[in-house]
């Protein structure tokens, strides 16, 4: 037996447990299998098939084979293209040898493999058995193929002890059998062994990786070997490494179901980026044309389909899927997911039964409807399935890895790291697990604060600045969300705030670089803090209102409301508190017709089809949402998110609650898209070329230079875009009065528009310049309407009120500042005077506090100021407390030192 | 020092924190003594821009810092050299370039901030400009550029008296070897291999321009506090911006040419000079502290300044107290302070 090293660290996984072994085998035979000699009396020969087959061109292939039956070789090559081709029974057929014949080892294991592809395990463990009784077993060097395919079939079934103990012998057979030789497949079945007793020891997920690679050397030609390490690569969410292996086998066969497959699963990861030669728009698509049939394909299929809320037609899928290969397990688990999202409970249980009479040591079924449940956001659902997973397969490292992440989107952050570090035992390898613990780790210097009901975890260092106004903003938006819905709060909602982009990514999806600012798991919310995005690009309080919106939604449903419909309601809301605009891309997309119909909005969010349709598809639901408000009352909406919680899809609840068909609204809505945005979004048509751009996003062409800049804009009247740009470059000229126009005419095209450099923007210092001081301030409050980020311009307001003689006014632009950016003392300074000012002492004392922990540069004024803040508002104790420290920076500093006396001389 | 000084352990012990605060008594004595003749020549010397933009960015610059010097209450002397001389009336003809700032002149004005005509009471030379990186460092100069060497030759009249290079440049570390030394501070806005454009300039400016940069409110501003403070406001800066800082500024003032990150006055550590040497005396009532106008004003002023000085020490041993009775003390010591500084002032009424 092998000994296992030391458990592994997360720094650094055990030393590899395989004796690496040199082999010196000629080229990869150029015949169709391995072990099987070539005839030379082939049409064009065998390797002309075998060519053809390995290329993908199937038909070419299936010619060839057929005409050199009934030679062995041409057997096992056209069974294996009829395999391909999704043509099983055909391909079990031709393998089916002549009466009183005895079938080649060869068409034994390729008959077991086709058994497995659709699921009928029980014929296939027979045909290995015959397999390794006839070829003798891996102890004596032989039948490494059938005996892992057996032992892993076995762990599949239940038989756990002997599967452990069948694969241990594969690896014991390559590792101890003097000078033995293998051939390629002999690897990748060593290989896939190690992989599977990995989680006994993280160094055979590294051996299984290596034998890969020799095998894969061994015969190039062979999609297999790549194939498996692109598997086990992907489980790992090692998405740069599986790309290339997928890349190496779609390079020899762009036509290989499995690598299609493989390339879809790596699309939908979202982040991968396929090496030269990646995959097809739809490789998923593409994969099923190839092979109707291919059961995990037909299964993604499905899952995406519920995935788009399309649950009739992903029922349909299964369905199929399952008339024509009723065996097959993953079609089973998706049938079974489509009945968990339905709550069709019995035809749950009668699926999980006919699964488990075949596959009872198989987490497959369990770890489906975790995963769908997961993406559903129904976390509660997933951490149960994930339980159950775990009970038929306690080693899973992925059944492991679901439990851990949905227990932390539960809050339960206690056992949800107890299961990750679990999870890290059983696989270091894993990148989402690795990255969620890390991110705990950190997490373990964040100050928590309980104030009921939230519990807000925020950077140490930011904890002071931000704490008042996250606080403050949460119950505010509660009582909002209480007043409209009836939200009740949970009794602890729980609200991280990052300060990296990275540690907010891993926690929303594991991985880092998605670029969304925050998310909301029902009762948990992580946001990105204000910190981890530029000053003016990022808007926290908005982003947290939003959140808080989506933990009504998602509460009063029971995180059964569509993400359309979430997204919809939570951007209405933000809208509402905090204004927005809006941006290019919808105009254009509106005048692309790539606005989504209400049935498929969901789409948009979930499998976005082009760059910034997930952006765009936020604004069109917060459209659709406000017409419904509009329309038909609020009321109407809580009766739909009612509806959503009964578990009725988007079409039934439109139907049942608006009393209109999903097509009525689509047309409903459209028209006040129409209404609001056409004109403007058609006037970017007669743009020519860069017509698209505005000055921050300008097209990817060669400066024009002022003059073509205003010719182009002159020719396209109607193209605000353009209009804005001339205008910008008029002003920068010094040309304001053609500036003004311009910029005057951009607003009137799409008064909505609302980037960051809208035509507000631009046109209030324009109207300052000119003397017009009223101009310029309503602008400003019309640029910050449509941009609310806008951090300086808020600032540039607030400086206009004060000048006025207004700080009421001054004090609103403030607090406005700082709910775009609190990170700066400045605004707290100036809020704290306009505070003074208005006699507002309490106020005056919590900006002074956040000038403060905002890393005022005069720590002693600023601690001086805090003091006279606390004591104007009687906190005598304090305003003692501050003033000392003040004082101990600065011991003659004469204001505090007054002060201080005051203090003696009152106290 | 050097870089590595960011890596020392947070908590230095005690008897070198005694030893700093203990050093600190002699600062404030020292200052009392010296009265306000203690402001040193200030030569502020912007160098070439490349680009009209840059050529006056930097003329611009050093405009701000000879005005932010002449608005105090006791301007030493300050003159300016830029790359060309405008051709127009300067708005603040006390500030107007008194000539180019190629070598001849720096040498010149150096040589003037040295001899009989100046208080002697040391120079601070501030350059605005390019700095280039490299096995022969150079600041660019019209004509010749300028080298460490060449410019350690230049200030070698002084010997160990009190000079101060302040560097604004890029890659102005390269200059710490050649120009450390005794009486030297030196502080460059980058390390040497750090070649972007920097942004401590503008920061170092504000410095001196406002009230913030004096971190203990005495009234003046000493170069270590105008240090930090450019420092701070670089550091934030960056961090808000998102972006990798390309700029480590460094100071040096113990003599060994290894700048230090993050200087503070500890015993042994670089920035004990540089914050016992004023840059700008800011306050009228700081004037009136060095120049102590009678007898009895000026013991009293001791009499705070030494108060003043048992609280820098109280503060370094805090970590070893209770916090009430740390507190308790310190508001002893402040209310004492406190009393003086009333006495002070009314005193100061009082005189003519």
């Amino acid at each position: 037996m092998r000994g296992w090293p030391c458990g592994p660290t997360r720094a650094a996984a055990a030393a590899a447990v395989l004796t690496p072994l040199l082999v010196a085998l000629p080229a990869a035979a150029s015949a169709p299998q391995d072990g099987v000699s070539a005839s030379n009396g082939w049409p064009g020969g065998p390797e002309t098939a075998a060519a053809a087959l390995r290329g993908g061109r199937y038909d070419e292939a299936e010619t060839a084979y057929r005409a050199a039956l009934p030679e062995p070789g041409a057997r096992l090559g056209l069974a294996e293209t009829l395999r391909l081709t999704g043509r099983y029974r055909e391909a079990l057929e031709v393998l089916e040898p002549e009466a009183g014949a005895s079938p080649l080892p060869a068409e034994l294991l390729a008959r077991a493999g086709i058994h497995l592809e659709i699921g009928e395990g029980e014929a296939a463990e027979t045909l290995l058995r015959r397999h390794i009784e006839r070829e003798g077993p891996a102890s004596d060097g032989s039948s490494l193929e059938a005996e892992t395919l057996l032992g892993l079939l076995e762990l599949r079934r239940g038989k756990r002890p002997a599967g452990l103990a069948r694969l241990d012998a594969v690896i014991d057979a390559y590792n101890t059998l003097p000078g033995a030789v293998f051939r390629a497949r002999e690897l990748a079945a060593v290989g896939q062994a190690a992989a599977a007793l990995g989680f006994q020891s993280s160094g055979l997920f590294r051996d299984a990786l290596r034998v890969f690679d020799e095998a894969a050397v061994l015969d190039p030609g062979d999609p297999l070997p790549p194939l498996l390490a692109a598997e086990l690569l992907l489980d790992k969410f090692n998405t740069a490494e599986a790309a290339e292996s997928i890349s190496a086998v779609l390079r020899n066969n762009p036509r290989h179901p499995h690598g299609l497959f493989l390339a879809a699963r790596l699309q939908d990861r979202q982040i991968a980026v396929l090496a030269e030669g990646g995959p097809p728009p739809d490789a998923l698509a593409e994969a099923l044309a190839v092979n109707p049939h291919f059961p995990p394909a037909r299964a993604l299929e499905v899952q995406r389909l519920l995935e788009q809320d399309r649950r009739e037609e992903a029922e349909q899928r299964a369905a199929a899927a399952l008339d024509a290969l009723p065996d097959a397990p993953e079609t089973l688990a998706a049938l079974a997911a489509v009945r968990l999202l339905a709550g069709e409970d019995p035809g749950l249980f009668e699926l999980e039964a006919r699964y488990l009479h075949n596959w009872a040591g198989d987490p497959l079924l369990d770890l489906a409807l975790a995963s769908a449940a997961e993406r559903r956001r129904w976390y509660q659902e997933a951490a149960e399935r994930s339980r159950a997973a775990l009970r038929r397969s306690p080693d899973s490292a992925a059944a492991l890895r679901l439990l851990g992440l949905n227990l932390l989107r539960l809050g339960d952050v206690g056992e949800g790291r107890q299961v990750l570090e679990d999870a890290f035992q059983r696989d270091p390898f894993d990148a989402l697990v690795k990255n969620t613990l890390d991110l705990l780790d950190e997490l373990d210097g964040f100050a928590r604060i309980s104030a009921p009901p939230f519990e807000f975890v925020l950077p140490a260092a930011e904890a002071e600045v931000l704490r008042p106004y996250v606080e403050g903003l949460s119950r505010e938006a509660v009582d909002s969300f209480r007043d409209r819905y009836g939200y009740e709060p949970p009794e602890t909602l729980r609200i991280e705030v990052y300060d990296r982009s990275a540690d907010f990514s891993v926690r929303t999806v594991g991985i880092p670089g998605i670029g969304a600012h925050g998310v909301c798991f029902g009762n948990v919310i992580a946001l990105e803090s204000p910190s981890a995005r530029q000053i003016g690009t990022y808007h926290w309080a908005s982003t947290l209102w939003h959140e808080l919106a989506h933990a009504a939604a998602m509460g009063l449903t029971d995180n059964r409301v569509p993400r359309w419909f979430t997204e919809g309601l939570s951007l209405l809301e933000e809208r509402w508190r905090f204004g927005d605009g809006a941006s290019l891309p919808f105009y254009i997309a509106l005048r692309d017709g790539q606005l989504l119909d209400i049935p498929h909005l969901d789409d948009g969010f979930v499998r976005p089809a082009w760059p910034g349709q997930v952006a765009v598809s936020y604004f069109h639901a917060s459209l659709v949402l406000e017409h419904l408000e509009r329309e038909y009352g609020f009321a109407a909406i809580l009766e739909m998110l009612e509806g959503y919680r009964q578990g009725m899809d988007t079409p039934r609840v439109i139907e049942a609650f608006l009393g209109i068909t999903p097509q009525a609204l689509d047309e409903a809505v459209d028209a006040l898209v129409e209404a609001r945005f056409g004109d403007a979004a058609r006037g970017l048509q007669d743009s020519g070329p860069g017509g698209q751009g505005t000055p921050l996003q300008p097209p990817p062409e060669p400066d024009l230079g002022i003059e073509a800049l205003v010719a182009r804009a002159d020719a396209a009247p109607a193209n605000f875009a353009l209009q804005i740009r001339a205008g910008v470059a008029l002003q920068e000229a010094g040309r304001n009065a053609e500036a003004t126009e311009r910029l005057e005419h951009a607003a009137e095209l799409a008064p909505e528009y609302g980037g960051p450099d809208g035509p507000y923007r631009y046109l209030s210092r324009l109207y300052a310049d000119a003397g017009e001081p009223d101009l310029a301030r309503l602008s400003l409050h019309d640029h910050l309407k449509r941009f609310p980020a806008a951090y300086d311009e808020w600032l540039q307001l607030a400086a206009i009120y004060s000048d006025s003689g207004n700080p009421r006014e001054a004090g609103a632009a403030l607090t406005s500042a700082i709910e775009a950016y609190p990170m700066l003392p400045e605004p707290h300074e100036r809020l704290a005077e306009a505070a003074a000012a208005q006699g507002l002492a309490d106020l005056e004392v919590r900006e002074r506090q956040a000038a403060l922990a905002s890393g005022a540069p005069d720590r002693a004024g600023a601690l001086y100021s805090l003091a006279l803040a606390h004591f104007r508002a009687g906190n005598r104790d304090a305003a003692r407390r501050r003033v000392l420290e003040a004082l101990e920076i600065a011991p003659t500093f004469d204001p505090a030192l007054r002060l201080l006396l005051d203090l003696r001389r009152e106290g | 020092m050097s870089d590595a000084a960011a890596r020392r352990p947070a908590h230095r012990c005690f008897t070198a924190a005694v030893l700093a605060a203990l050093a600190l008594v002699g600062v404030r004595a020292e200052a009392v003594e010296n009265g306000s003749a203690d402001v040193p020549a200030l030569l502020i010397v912007a160098g070439v821009g490349g680009t009209p933009e840059h050529r006056e960015r930097f003329s611009g610059w050093a405009r701000d810092l000879c005005a932010a010097a002449l608005e105090t209450p006791a301007p030493g002397r300050v003159r300016v050299l830029v790359e060309r001389l405008p051709e127009d009336r300067e708005p603040d003809p006390s500030c107007a370039p008194v000539a180019r700032s190629t070598q001849e002149e720096l040498a010149r004005e150096i040589e003037a901030a040295r001899g009989p005509a100046a208080t002697g009471t040391g120079l601070v030379l501030v350059l605005i400009g390019h700095g280039s990186a490299g096995s022969s460092p150079r600041f660019q100069l019209p004509g010749p550029d300028l080298s460490p060497e060449r410019l350690g030759e230049m200030l070698s009249g002084f010997g160990s008296g009190p000079v101060t290079v302040a560097h604004l440049g890029s890659a102005a570390g390269a200059f710490l070897p050649a120009l450390a030394g005794p009486g030297r501070v030196v502080l460059a806005a980058t390390r040497a291999n750090e070649t972007n454009e920097t942004r401590f300039p503008r920061h170092f400016i504000a410095a001196l321009a406002g009230d913030e940069g004096d971190r203990n409110k005495d009234g003046r501003l000493s170069i270590l506090e105008a240090f930090d403070f450019a420092r701070r406001g670089v550091e934030r800066e960056y961090e808000q911006e998102g972006l990798l800082r390309t700029e480590h500024a460094l100071l040096d003032d113990n003599g060994d040419g290894v700048g230090s990150l993050e200087p503070e006055m500890a015993a042994g550590m670089d920035g004990v000079l540089a914050g016992r040497r004023a840059l700008l005396i800011r306050t009228g009532e700081a004037v009136a502290d060095t120049s102590a106008d009678t007898p009895e004003i000026r013991r009293l002023v001791a009499e705070r300044d030494a108060l003043a000085a048992r609280v820098d020490v109280l503060r370094e041993t805090r970590e070893g107290m209770e916090e009430e009775a740390y507190l308790a003390e310190l508001e002893t010591l402040l209310l004492q302070i406190a009393e003086l500084a009333e006495r002070i002032a009314a005193l100061r009424e009082k005189t003519p």
